[in-house]
């Protein structure tokens, strides 16, 4: 089948009333859950999990990667209106989308935007259909070795690429795949580090730990929440005027290019695509000193990228399996809760669901794009629920959901166990995103291993032997080794400007 | 002692717990890596990596980590009041367990909004009841 054949099959089964419903659903929680200070992405899909247990895989995870690139465009609404970043992607947009409202134009900073990622969600996916396919059938020709390669690449690029100390990174990998051990060795059946406990026995499960580690430690730590009140905003005022688009044009087609680009790479993510095109205009700008003080391009770029990075983010999970982020993971983890492996088989195995879902992220964009336009007024207001109210809803949700995870009372211990250590995470500067990249991908790197050395009786040279393994995990020690030649260099930089 | 250097040592008593516990699980089984294989490896990693930090916190400033959230909720408190919860699931079920959590949760992040505190505590578990039991079918103790 060619590529517009199958993209037609999946128009068919996206196109579905109960699709095109999941589909606005998605987009509509995803904007809301974008537009609340305190819950991001993440936490929103990982809380809104639950939601999805009676549908079939399709229409679950249309609904989540609408929450998932919904929350990008929400994100937008309170770093304009209120200076305050519903997402981390969304925290640049308040440099000049801020200065924008303040000057009386949070309108047009708030349609610059939706015009903006609605052109970059389309490319993005566009860009997705183009590359995943041919992509997964090169992943074909994976063996264990390759894919141990390739998971250890993935956790190597999201430790190296993060933001704060590789090194807490690197070991919060590692604990995260201590945890992903506990249970039933699926070679052996042996039990490892379940102390007699039979809740232990299928080890833990990822989604109590993600709504943990996520919704429940931002809740606990107050890390949302602002009583400042939203200017009024009514339907008018969303409409840039011609002006504003050719100032903003160029801006969108380069945050949107860089976006995805930054959003295909395991590790980057949306932040920091935002981040990039952000200084890459700023850069190029005539009038750099615009910046900071309202510049209509300074919105375009940025948000154009966060959403171009969010479609990019979606090709190496559907192609290798690889999270590339956070979202990424808990979306991993929801794919293998529905029995789907994403990874280069599932565009054969499941064609309806890969190209279900592809043609869903076309209609989610226009969903998203009328959802902005006609709803702002009404996710305004719901920026004036106070936080005192809104936190402890989320606690709920956060109890309930782990609890509908397996309807057990010791996943809801879990939660909480984990949230309090999601905090002294938190705290210390060791990162969660690793931690729960690291639980997801921990059975499949084991397994890999254990398969490859049981392959090669026992020799680790068939790690070497093997060129594309060779060459993934070169590359994962070269994302690790980064960050610390980057610092060195850095430092000595600064060390030769003082003396 | 920094904050840094004891969550390390916390980090590296885990790390030769994990490695002493993975030590009486089979190394090695039938020409292949039994189950003790990648927990030996990983304790052993962890504790060394916890080491490396508790040195480099000796070595540096003790600097806490960038990203010190600057809320206003009380974590414990708000951990302990979802314990309660959960703990008293058995006795008068999930959705009235959570009316009871969010009426104290909301009186503890802001008292001055009585109205708006027995509204949540109404609302929130009947949306609970209405999307999980009517809506989903999950079974709710």
């Amino acid at each position: 089948m060619s590529l517009f054949d199958n993209l037609a099959a999946g128009f068919a089964i996206a196109l579905t009333p109960a699709n095109l419903l999941f589909a606005f659903a998605g987009a509509f929680l995803g904007t809301l859950v974008g537009a609340l200070p305190g819950i991001g992405s993440t936490s929103g899909v990982a809380l809104l999990l639950p939601l999805t247990f009676g549908m079939n895989p399709t229409s679950a995870i249309i609904m989540l990667c609408g929450i998932y690139y919904g929350s990008m465009y929400g994100g937008t609404i309170t770093s304009v209106l209120i200076n305050t970043p519903g997402e981390s992607a969304t925290v640049v947009t308040t440099i000049d989308g801020y200065q924008m409202a303040r000057q009386g134009r949070a309108g047009v900073a708030l349609g610059v935007a939706t015009g903006g990622s609605f052109v970059a969600g389309t490319f993005g996916t566009f860009a997705l259909m183009l590359v995943a396919p041919t992509l997964a059938r090169a992943a074909l020709a994976f063996g264990p070795p390759e894919y141990f390669a390739l998971t250890v690449l993935g956790l190597a690029l999201l430790t190296g690429l993060t933001s704060g100390s590789p090194l807490k990174a690197f070991i919060s990998a590692i604990l995260g795949l201590i945890v992903a051990t506990v249970g039933l060795d699926v070679m052996t059946g042996m039990p490892r580090f379940t102390f007699g406990l039979s809740d232990l026995f299928s080890g833990f499960d990822f989604l109590p730990i993600s709504i943990a580690l996520f919704g429940f430690t931002e809740i606990l730590i107050g890390g949302g929440g602002t009583e400042q009140l939203a200017a009024r905003l009514s339907i008018r005022d969303v409409f840039p005027s011609t002006r504003d688009w050719l100032q903003a044009r160029w801006a969108i087609v380069r945050g949107t290019l860089i976006g995805f680009l930054i959003g295909t790479l395991p590790g980057a993510g949306a932040t920091l695509a935002s981040f990039m095109a952000y200084a890459a205009e700023r850069r190029i700008a005539r009038e750099p000193e615009r910046f900071g003080r309202g510049a209509v391009e300074g919105v375009a770029a940025p948000e154009s990228a966060n959403n171009a990075a969010a479609a990019g983010a979606l090709v190496p999970l559907l192609t290798l399996g690889l999270p590339g982020g956070t979202t990424t993971a808990v979306l991993a983890g929801a794919l293998m809760m529905w029995g789907l492996r994403p990874g280069p088989t599932l565009f054969q195995d499941n064609p309806d669901f890969a190209w279900g879902l592809i043609a869903s992220m076309y209609i989610g964009n226009v969903m998203l794009v009328l959802l902005n336009v006609l709803l702002i007024p009404v996710f305004v207001r719901a920026l004036r629920v106070p936080y005192a109210i809104l936190a402890p809803a989320i606690l709920v949700l956060c109890v309930v959901g782990a609890f509908a995870a397996n309807n057990r009372m010791w996943d809801v211990g879990v939660m909480i166990v984990f949230g309090v250590v999601g905090v002294g995470m938190r705290r210390l500067g060791y990162s969660a995103a690793a931690f729960i990249t690291a639980l997801v991908l921990g059975p499949l790197a084991e397994n890999a291993l254990r398969q490859s050395l049981q392959i090669a009786e026992g020799s680790p040279l068939v790690f070497v032997t093997r060129p594309i393994a060779l060459g993934l995990l070169l590359a994962a020690a070269l994302a690790l080794a980064a960050p610390v030649f980057m610092r060195r260099s850095t430092a000595g930089a600064v060390s030769r400007e003082t003396t | 002692m920094t904050t840094d250097r004891r969550a390390a040592l916390v980090l590296a008593a885990f790390g030769i717990f994990i490695t002493a516990q993975a030590w009486r699980l089979p190394y090695w089984l039938d020409r292949s890596p039994g189950p003790g294989f990648v927990p030996l490896w990983l304790g052993i990693l962890l504790t060394i990596c916890a080491g490396w930090v508790f040195v480099r916190a000796k070595a540096t400033a003790p600097r806490e980590a960038e990203d010190q959230p600057t809320g206003r909720s009380d974590p414990y408190a708000l951990a302990i009041m979802t314990t309660l919860a959960a703990a008293v699931v058995p006795l008068v079920g999930l959705v009235a367990a959570t009316g009871a959590l969010t009426a104290a949760a909301a009186w503890r992040l802001d008292p001055r909004r009585p109205l708006a505190i027995v509204a949540a505590t109404l609302a929130t578990p009947l949306l609970v009841w209405l999307v999980f039991v009517r809506w989903l079918g999950v079974p709710l103790p």
